[in-house]
Protein backbone atom coordinates (compact mmCIF):
# COMPACT_ATOMS: atom_id res chain seq x y z
CA UNK A 1 0.00 0.00 0.00
CA UNK A 2 1.19 3.65 -0.35
CA UNK A 3 1.54 5.52 2.54
CA UNK A 4 -0.46 8.17 2.95
CA UNK A 5 -2.50 7.11 0.48
CA UNK A 6 -6.64 6.49 1.66
CA UNK A 7 -7.36 2.44 1.91
CA UNK A 8 -10.17 0.17 3.13
CA UNK A 9 -10.25 -3.49 4.19
CA UNK A 10 -10.68 -4.85 1.00
CA UNK A 11 -7.03 -3.14 -0.32
CA UNK A 12 -5.49 -5.32 3.04
CA UNK A 13 -6.91 -8.42 1.77
CA UNK A 14 -6.39 -7.78 -1.98
CA UNK A 15 -2.53 -7.11 -0.87
CA UNK A 16 -2.75 -10.17 1.01
CA UNK A 17 -4.20 -12.14 -1.27
CA UNK A 18 -0.88 -11.21 -3.71
CA UNK A 19 1.22 -13.11 -1.51
CA UNK A 20 -1.22 -15.50 -0.14
CA UNK A 21 -2.88 -16.53 -3.45
CA UNK A 22 -5.89 -17.96 -4.60
CA UNK A 23 -6.32 -20.44 -1.71
CA UNK A 24 -6.76 -17.90 1.28
CA UNK A 25 -9.63 -16.12 -1.02
CA UNK A 26 -11.66 -18.73 -1.78
CA UNK A 27 -11.42 -19.34 2.18
CA UNK A 28 -12.75 -15.62 2.67
CA UNK A 29 -14.75 -14.09 -0.16
CA UNK A 30 -17.64 -15.06 -1.54
CA UNK A 31 -16.91 -15.34 -5.76
CA UNK A 32 -20.57 -14.35 -6.44
CA UNK A 33 -21.49 -11.46 -4.24
CA UNK A 34 -17.91 -10.23 -3.49
CA UNK A 35 -18.32 -10.19 0.84
CA UNK A 36 -16.41 -11.97 3.23
CA UNK A 37 -18.00 -15.62 3.08
CA UNK A 38 -19.54 -16.90 6.82
CA UNK A 39 -17.08 -19.28 7.29
CA UNK A 40 -14.44 -16.81 7.70
CA UNK A 41 -14.20 -13.91 10.89
CA UNK A 42 -12.06 -11.06 9.49
CA UNK A 43 -11.52 -8.27 12.35
CA UNK A 44 -10.39 -5.00 12.55
CA UNK A 45 -8.55 -4.28 15.88
CA UNK A 46 -10.13 -6.85 17.62
CA UNK A 47 -13.77 -5.84 16.39
CA UNK A 48 -15.57 -8.04 13.51
CA UNK A 49 -15.76 -5.81 10.09
CA UNK A 50 -19.31 -6.19 9.54
CA UNK A 51 -20.15 -4.53 12.74
CA UNK A 52 -17.82 -1.63 11.61
CA UNK A 53 -18.60 -0.99 7.84
CA UNK A 54 -17.77 -4.24 6.31
CA UNK A 55 -14.61 -4.96 3.67
CA UNK A 56 -15.14 -0.57 2.77
CA UNK A 57 -13.71 -0.04 6.60
CA UNK A 58 -10.71 2.46 6.24
CA UNK A 59 -7.66 1.58 7.56
CA UNK A 60 -4.56 3.11 8.81
CA UNK A 61 -1.07 2.47 9.83
CA UNK A 62 -0.90 0.52 12.86
CA UNK A 63 -3.83 -1.68 12.57
CA UNK A 64 -4.40 -5.42 13.28
CA UNK A 65 -6.23 -7.28 10.93
CA UNK A 66 -7.03 -10.90 11.98
CA UNK A 67 -8.07 -13.45 9.71
CA UNK A 68 -10.27 -16.34 11.64
CA UNK A 69 -11.16 -19.30 9.63
CA UNK A 70 -14.23 -20.84 11.14
CA UNK A 71 -12.88 -24.62 10.69
CA UNK A 72 -15.62 -27.30 10.71
CA UNK A 73 -14.34 -29.43 13.85
CA UNK A 74 -13.95 -29.42 16.83
CA UNK B 1 -16.58 5.46 6.86
CA UNK B 2 -17.11 4.58 10.46
CA UNK B 3 -14.07 2.92 12.37
CA UNK B 4 -15.64 3.38 15.94
CA UNK B 5 -18.22 0.35 16.59
CA UNK B 6 -21.87 1.35 17.96
CA UNK B 7 -22.07 1.04 21.72
CA UNK B 8 -23.27 -2.79 23.31
CA UNK B 9 -26.55 -3.34 22.73
CA UNK B 10 -27.00 -5.49 25.71
CA UNK B 11 -25.09 -3.43 28.68
CA UNK B 12 -25.04 0.18 26.72
CA UNK B 13 -21.31 0.63 27.64
CA UNK B 14 -19.10 -1.32 26.34
CA UNK B 15 -18.15 -0.99 22.25
CA UNK B 16 -19.59 -3.67 20.62
CA UNK B 17 -17.09 -6.08 18.70
CA UNK B 18 -19.98 -8.18 16.71
CA UNK B 19 -23.12 -7.93 14.89
CA UNK B 20 -25.09 -10.92 15.50
CA UNK B 21 -27.29 -10.79 12.25
CA UNK B 22 -30.21 -13.22 13.47
CA UNK B 23 -31.25 -10.94 16.19
CA UNK B 24 -30.07 -7.60 15.33
CA UNK B 25 -27.72 -7.08 18.25
CA UNK B 26 -24.41 -5.88 18.62
CA UNK B 27 -22.37 -6.87 21.37
CA UNK B 28 -19.50 -6.64 23.37
CA UNK B 29 -16.68 -9.44 24.20
CA UNK B 30 -18.50 -9.41 27.52
CA UNK B 31 -21.61 -9.85 26.46
CA UNK B 32 -21.07 -12.22 23.60
CA UNK B 33 -19.82 -15.01 26.57
CA UNK B 34 -22.25 -14.03 28.98
CA UNK B 35 -24.90 -14.51 26.36
CA UNK B 36 -23.43 -17.69 24.80
CA UNK B 37 -23.17 -19.20 28.22
CA UNK B 38 -26.81 -18.11 29.41
CA UNK B 39 -28.11 -20.18 26.15
CA UNK B 40 -26.18 -23.38 27.00
CA UNK B 41 -27.37 -22.84 30.49
CA UNK B 42 -30.91 -22.58 28.86
CA UNK B 43 -30.57 -25.26 26.80
CA UNK B 44 -29.32 -27.86 29.62
CA UNK B 45 -33.09 -26.78 31.86
CA UNK B 46 -35.20 -26.86 28.81
CA UNK B 47 -33.94 -30.55 27.78
CA UNK B 48 -33.51 -31.18 31.45
CA UNK B 49 -30.36 -33.04 30.52
CA UNK B 50 -28.10 -33.21 33.91
CA UNK B 51 -28.89 -34.01 37.35
CA UNK B 52 -27.69 -31.93 40.42
CA UNK B 53 -25.79 -34.89 40.64
CA UNK B 54 -24.36 -35.89 37.47
CA UNK B 55 -21.18 -37.18 37.14
CA UNK B 56 -20.31 -35.23 33.49
CA UNK B 57 -18.27 -36.87 30.77
CA UNK B 58 -17.29 -34.20 28.36
CA UNK B 59 -15.79 -34.88 24.95
CA UNK B 60 -12.95 -33.11 24.60
CA UNK B 61 -11.07 -33.64 20.41
CA UNK B 62 -9.39 -29.98 21.21
CA UNK B 63 -10.91 -28.13 18.63
CA UNK B 64 -12.89 -24.64 19.27
CA UNK B 65 -16.40 -26.15 20.25
CA UNK B 66 -15.38 -28.71 22.69
CA UNK B 67 -12.54 -26.51 24.29
CA UNK B 68 -14.97 -23.56 24.79
CA UNK B 69 -18.02 -26.25 26.40
CA UNK B 70 -15.65 -27.39 28.55
CA UNK B 71 -14.87 -23.90 30.04
CA UNK B 72 -18.51 -23.45 29.63
CA UNK B 73 -19.76 -26.41 31.43
CA UNK B 74 -16.60 -25.77 34.24
CA UNK B 75 -18.60 -22.54 34.85
CA UNK B 76 -21.69 -23.57 35.15
CA UNK B 77 -21.01 -26.57 37.49
CA UNK B 78 -19.09 -24.01 40.16
CA UNK B 79 -23.44 -23.67 41.02
CA UNK B 80 -23.74 -27.33 41.16
CA UNK B 81 -21.18 -28.71 43.94
CA UNK B 82 -22.04 -31.64 43.80
CA UNK B 83 -21.80 -32.28 40.13
CA UNK B 84 -18.55 -33.56 38.57
CA UNK B 85 -16.47 -32.98 35.60
CA UNK B 86 -14.22 -34.97 33.54
CA UNK B 87 -13.10 -34.27 30.12
CA UNK B 88 -12.42 -37.42 27.96
CA UNK B 89 -10.46 -37.71 24.36
CA UNK B 90 -10.13 -40.17 21.77
CA UNK B 91 -7.20 -40.46 19.99
CA UNK B 92 -8.36 -41.95 16.64
CA UNK B 93 -4.84 -42.35 15.50
CA UNK B 94 -4.78 -39.16 13.01
CA UNK B 95 -0.83 -38.41 12.62
CA UNK B 96 -0.28 -34.34 12.39
CA UNK B 97 -3.59 -33.80 13.38
CA UNK B 98 -5.27 -35.58 16.77
CA UNK B 99 -1.76 -35.27 18.36
CA UNK B 100 -1.72 -31.31 18.01
CA UNK B 101 -5.45 -31.65 18.93
CA UNK B 102 -4.97 -33.29 22.37
CA UNK B 103 -2.07 -31.01 23.27
CA UNK B 104 -5.07 -28.55 23.04
CA UNK B 105 -7.65 -30.32 25.43
CA UNK B 106 -4.66 -31.82 27.93
CA UNK B 107 -3.36 -27.72 28.09
CA UNK B 108 -7.06 -27.00 29.07
CA UNK B 109 -7.63 -29.26 31.62
CA UNK B 110 -4.55 -28.72 33.25
CA UNK B 111 -5.08 -24.52 33.02
CA UNK B 112 -8.42 -25.92 34.51
CA UNK B 113 -7.99 -28.76 37.15
CA UNK B 114 -10.53 -30.75 35.20
CA UNK B 115 -9.57 -34.50 35.09
CA UNK B 116 -8.71 -36.02 32.12
CA UNK B 117 -9.00 -39.49 30.36
CA UNK B 118 -7.50 -40.54 26.76
CA UNK B 119 -8.94 -43.63 24.92
CA UNK B 120 -7.16 -45.10 21.80
CA UNK B 121 -8.44 -46.32 18.85
CA UNK B 122 -5.50 -48.98 18.70
CA UNK B 123 -6.29 -49.88 22.60
CA UNK B 124 -9.66 -50.62 21.64
CA UNK B 125 -9.95 -52.13 18.48
CA UNK B 126 -6.02 -52.47 17.21
CA UNK B 127 -6.20 -50.66 14.34
CA UNK B 128 -5.57 -46.29 14.23
CA UNK B 129 -7.32 -44.44 11.68
CA UNK B 130 -4.34 -44.14 9.18
CA UNK B 131 -4.20 -47.94 9.38
CA UNK B 132 -7.72 -48.32 8.49
CA UNK B 133 -7.19 -45.89 5.77
CA UNK B 134 -5.00 -47.78 4.56
CA UNK B 135 -6.97 -51.16 4.63
CA UNK B 136 -10.12 -49.65 3.68
CA UNK B 137 -10.86 -50.26 -0.45
CA UNK B 138 -14.58 -50.68 0.39
CA UNK B 139 -17.44 -48.64 -0.42
CA UNK B 140 -17.48 -47.47 3.20
CA UNK B 141 -15.99 -44.08 3.59
CA UNK B 142 -12.66 -43.41 6.33
CA UNK B 143 -15.28 -40.62 7.88
CA UNK B 144 -18.19 -43.57 8.16
CA UNK B 145 -15.72 -45.74 10.23
CA UNK B 146 -14.03 -43.02 12.95
CA UNK B 147 -17.76 -41.71 13.44
CA UNK B 148 -18.65 -45.19 14.51
CA UNK B 149 -16.02 -46.26 16.16
CA UNK B 150 -15.06 -42.41 18.08
CA UNK B 151 -19.09 -42.85 19.09
CA UNK B 152 -18.30 -46.47 20.61
CA UNK B 153 -15.12 -45.25 21.86
CA UNK B 154 -16.94 -41.99 23.69
CA UNK B 155 -19.52 -44.36 25.36
CA UNK B 156 -16.75 -47.12 26.79
CA UNK B 157 -14.95 -44.08 28.04
CA UNK B 158 -17.88 -42.36 29.74
CA UNK B 159 -18.87 -45.90 31.14
CA UNK B 160 -15.65 -46.39 32.70
CA UNK B 161 -14.73 -42.79 34.16
CA UNK B 162 -18.78 -44.02 35.86
CA UNK B 163 -20.19 -40.59 34.09
CA UNK B 164 -23.81 -40.82 34.12
CA UNK B 165 -23.95 -38.02 31.41
CA UNK B 166 -21.72 -37.64 28.30
CA UNK B 167 -22.08 -33.98 26.26
CA UNK B 168 -20.59 -33.77 23.48
CA UNK B 169 -20.54 -29.94 21.43
CA UNK B 170 -22.43 -30.29 18.12
CA UNK B 171 -23.00 -26.76 17.37
CA UNK B 172 -25.62 -25.48 15.78
CA UNK B 173 -24.21 -25.54 12.45
CA UNK B 174 -23.91 -29.56 13.08
CA UNK B 175 -27.39 -30.00 14.10
CA UNK B 176 -28.86 -28.10 10.82
CA UNK B 177 -26.76 -29.71 8.75
CA UNK B 178 -27.68 -33.10 10.49
CA UNK B 179 -31.10 -32.22 10.19
CA UNK B 180 -31.06 -31.01 6.59
CA UNK B 181 -28.76 -34.42 5.97
CA UNK B 182 -31.20 -36.74 6.97
CA UNK B 183 -34.36 -34.87 5.68
CA UNK B 184 -32.28 -35.57 2.23
CA UNK B 185 -32.11 -38.70 2.90
CA UNK B 186 -35.26 -39.31 3.71
CA UNK B 187 -33.91 -41.42 7.55
CA UNK B 188 -36.42 -40.40 10.20
CA UNK B 189 -34.95 -42.57 12.31
CA UNK B 190 -31.40 -40.95 12.33
CA UNK B 191 -33.38 -37.60 12.44
CA UNK B 192 -34.77 -38.85 15.87
CA UNK B 193 -31.15 -39.71 17.04
CA UNK B 194 -29.92 -36.16 16.17
CA UNK B 195 -32.48 -34.99 19.56
CA UNK B 196 -30.18 -33.21 22.05
CA UNK B 197 -31.56 -34.38 25.25
CA UNK B 198 -30.21 -37.84 23.83
CA UNK B 199 -32.15 -40.96 25.15
CA UNK B 200 -31.34 -43.94 27.62
CA UNK B 201 -31.02 -47.43 26.62
CA UNK B 202 -28.92 -49.51 29.14
CA UNK B 203 -25.57 -49.87 28.68
CA UNK B 204 -25.24 -46.01 27.04
CA UNK B 205 -24.09 -43.73 28.74
CA UNK B 206 -26.99 -40.84 28.10
CA UNK B 207 -25.44 -38.05 25.47
CA UNK B 208 -26.47 -34.83 25.16
CA UNK B 209 -25.71 -31.61 23.55
CA UNK B 210 -25.89 -28.58 25.66
CA UNK B 211 -23.86 -26.52 23.24
CA UNK B 212 -26.43 -27.17 20.40
CA UNK B 213 -27.85 -23.43 20.15
CA UNK B 214 -24.28 -22.25 19.16
CA UNK B 215 -23.55 -20.92 15.96
CA UNK B 216 -19.77 -22.14 14.30
CA UNK B 217 -19.34 -18.76 13.43
CA UNK B 218 -20.17 -17.38 17.32
CA UNK B 219 -17.99 -20.55 18.89
CA UNK B 220 -15.07 -19.39 17.10
CA UNK B 221 -15.55 -15.81 18.07
CA UNK B 222 -15.63 -17.32 21.49
CA UNK B 223 -12.21 -19.02 21.72
CA UNK B 224 -10.99 -15.99 20.34
CA UNK B 225 -11.97 -13.78 23.05
CA UNK B 226 -10.99 -16.16 25.91
CA UNK B 227 -7.82 -16.39 23.95
CA UNK B 228 -6.62 -19.71 24.56
CA UNK B 229 -5.30 -22.42 21.80
CA UNK B 230 -7.51 -24.06 19.65
CA UNK B 231 -7.09 -26.52 16.63
CA UNK B 232 -7.45 -24.87 13.15
CA UNK B 233 -6.13 -27.30 10.98
CA UNK B 234 -9.03 -29.54 9.20
CA UNK B 235 -8.91 -33.34 9.81
CA UNK B 236 -7.11 -34.37 6.70
CA UNK B 237 -9.75 -36.99 6.21
CA UNK B 238 -12.74 -34.37 5.91
CA UNK B 239 -14.99 -34.31 3.28
CA UNK B 240 -17.97 -35.83 3.67
CA UNK B 241 -19.63 -34.99 0.38
CA UNK B 242 -22.86 -34.62 0.89
CA UNK B 243 -22.40 -32.81 4.20
CA UNK B 244 -20.29 -30.30 2.97
CA UNK B 245 -22.65 -29.23 0.07
CA UNK B 246 -25.10 -28.47 2.86
CA UNK B 247 -22.89 -26.85 4.93
CA UNK B 248 -21.97 -24.60 1.96
CA UNK B 249 -26.01 -24.25 0.81
CA UNK B 250 -27.12 -23.35 4.58
CA UNK B 251 -24.25 -20.89 5.12
CA UNK B 252 -24.97 -18.85 1.51
CA UNK B 253 -28.99 -18.92 2.55
CA UNK B 254 -28.01 -17.77 6.49
CA UNK B 255 -25.82 -14.93 5.48
CA UNK B 256 -29.34 -14.27 2.97
CA UNK B 257 -31.63 -14.69 5.63
CA UNK B 258 -30.49 -14.49 8.98
CA UNK B 259 -31.34 -16.97 11.32
CA UNK B 260 -31.64 -19.64 8.44
CA UNK B 261 -30.30 -22.53 10.89
CA UNK B 262 -31.92 -21.51 13.73
CA UNK B 263 -35.61 -22.15 11.92
CA UNK B 264 -33.98 -25.66 10.05
CA UNK B 265 -32.88 -26.95 13.77
CA UNK B 266 -36.18 -26.21 15.51
CA UNK B 267 -38.23 -27.11 12.41
CA UNK B 268 -36.43 -30.84 13.33
CA UNK B 269 -36.79 -30.76 16.91
CA UNK B 270 -40.44 -29.83 16.08
CA UNK B 271 -40.48 -33.00 13.39
CA UNK B 272 -38.86 -35.73 16.35
CA UNK B 273 -41.22 -34.37 19.06
CA UNK B 274 -44.31 -34.82 17.15
CA UNK B 275 -42.90 -38.69 16.03
CA UNK B 276 -43.27 -38.97 19.80
CA UNK B 277 -41.30 -41.68 21.85
CA UNK B 278 -38.11 -38.60 22.18
CA UNK B 279 -35.79 -40.03 25.24
CA UNK B 280 -37.12 -43.51 24.28
CA UNK B 281 -34.70 -46.46 22.07
CA UNK B 282 -35.48 -50.21 22.11
CA UNK B 283 -32.78 -52.41 21.86
CA UNK B 284 -30.68 -55.91 22.50
CA UNK B 285 -27.24 -56.48 22.71
CA UNK B 286 -24.73 -57.68 19.96
CA UNK B 287 -24.33 -60.95 20.05
CA UNK B 288 -20.35 -60.52 19.22
CA UNK B 289 -19.30 -58.41 21.70
CA UNK B 290 -22.41 -57.61 24.10
CA UNK B 291 -22.83 -54.14 23.44
CA UNK B 292 -25.91 -52.50 22.98
CA UNK B 293 -27.45 -52.44 19.30
CA UNK B 294 -30.68 -52.43 17.79
CA UNK B 295 -29.97 -55.21 15.25
CA UNK B 296 -28.29 -58.18 15.94
CA UNK B 297 -24.53 -57.60 15.18
CA UNK B 298 -23.42 -53.83 16.10
CA UNK B 299 -21.77 -51.51 13.54
CA UNK B 300 -18.79 -52.16 15.01
CA UNK B 301 -18.21 -55.58 15.06
CA UNK B 302 -19.59 -55.21 10.98
CA UNK B 303 -17.13 -52.75 10.09
CA UNK B 304 -14.12 -54.26 11.92
CA UNK B 305 -14.58 -57.55 9.99
CA UNK B 306 -14.96 -55.95 7.22
CA UNK B 307 -11.13 -54.86 7.81
CA UNK B 308 -9.92 -58.04 9.18
CA UNK B 309 -11.15 -59.79 6.17
CA UNK B 310 -8.39 -57.65 4.32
Amino acid sequence: MIPGEKADVATAIEELLKTMGEKLERELIDPLSGTPLPTALILLNGVEINNLEGLETEIIDGDTLTLLPVVHGG
Amino acid sequence: MDRKPPLCTLCGSRPSIYHRCYSGERLCARCITKTLRERVERTIARFKMFKYDSRIAVAVSGGKDSLNLLHLLHEIEEKFPKAELIAISIDEGIEGYRDEALRFASEACRRLGVEHHITSFKELYGFTLDEIAERNIGEVTTCTYCGVLRRRALNTAAREVEADRLATAHNLDDMAQTALLNLLRGDLKRMRLMHPAGFSLEGFVRRVKPYCEVPERESTLLAYIRGFGFQTKPCPYAGEAMRSDIRRFLNYMETRRPGTKFIVYRTALRIIESLGAVGEAVGGVCKLCGEPTTGEICRVCQLLGELEKR
